[in-house]
């Protein structure tokens, strides 16, 4: 870039740089302090190998873009957000299963203690089989 | 004169803040030795119950954040504190939900 407009975009990353800093620092503490409010699904994501990548990347950024402290700062929310991440899917799914109730008829508890569902929760359970992925065997072999 | 006592007061005052950093990060070593690190280990109660309050953690934060400003060494003690601090009570919470 040449010319006026080179200058014009250096004053402008300098006008907001500092802004720019403060707005990292408040985002990195309050990510800090609400790192159980993040998303699962979020977390999971920054558990996988890219996202561990763009983790570590982001933390050598701002090491050499800011200062040691939000470096530190960047550091701490990288490995919370691994530590917190859910390892694997389990058994059962935390997802949100809801089915609509549209039958008139209600169960006899539900005329008995006058409720009057609009929908269940949990319908269905969603589980899956323990999977063995070793490759060892149950069977002793003895060789003489 | 007045210099001399200015000097030996100065010395003085930076004798104890390297007295009392060094102490400050022994003591964060040791709790994250004994406390930390472990995760059966279990924490104060008051600890535990503050959790929850977002307050509670933020100032933790800023604590980390004026620990590294003082010291690099006792910055990081602070962060590995509040590193295994919340990842016991984020895993806790998370098994009991």
């Amino acid at each position: 870039m040449k010319g006026g407009a080179r200058v014009h975009m250096l004053d402008l990353i300098k006008k907001y740089a500092q802004p720019l800093s403060i707005y990292i620092g408040i985002a990195l503490v309050l990510g800090i302090a609400y790192i159980g409010r993040i998303p699962k699904s979020a977390a999971f994501y920054a558990n996988t190998l890219l996202g561990r990548l763009a983790l570590f990347w982001l933390t050598i950024i701002v090491a050499d873009t800011y200062s040691w402290v939000y470096a530190l700062l960047m550091a701490l929310f990288a490995v919370l957000l691994i530590a917190v991440s859910p390892r694997t899917l389990e058994g059962f799914q935390d997802g949100t299963d809801l089915k609509i109730v549209t039958q008139k008829k209600r169960w006899f508890s539900e005329e008995v203690l006058k409720e009057n569902p609009m929908g269940i929760e949990d319908d269905t359970v969603k589980t899956s089989a323990i999977q063995d992925n070793s490759n060892s065997s149950n069977s002793t072999n003895s060789s003489k | 004169m007045k210099s001399k006592a200015l000097q030996r007061i100065l010395n003085l005052s930076t004798e104890f803040d390297i007295l009392l950093r060094n102490i400050m990060i022994v003591a964060f070593l040791t709790w994250n030795v004994v406390e930390g690190s472990v995760f059966e280990n279990e924490y104060p109660y008051a600890f535990v119950k503050l959790y929850t309050i977002p307050i509670w953690r933020l100032l933790l934060v800023i604590l980390m954040i004026l620990a590294a400003l003082w010291n690099h060494s006792l910055g990081i003690m602070v962060a590995f504190t509040i590193f295994f601090y919340v990842m016991d009570m984020e895993v806790t919470m998370d098994k009991w939900k």
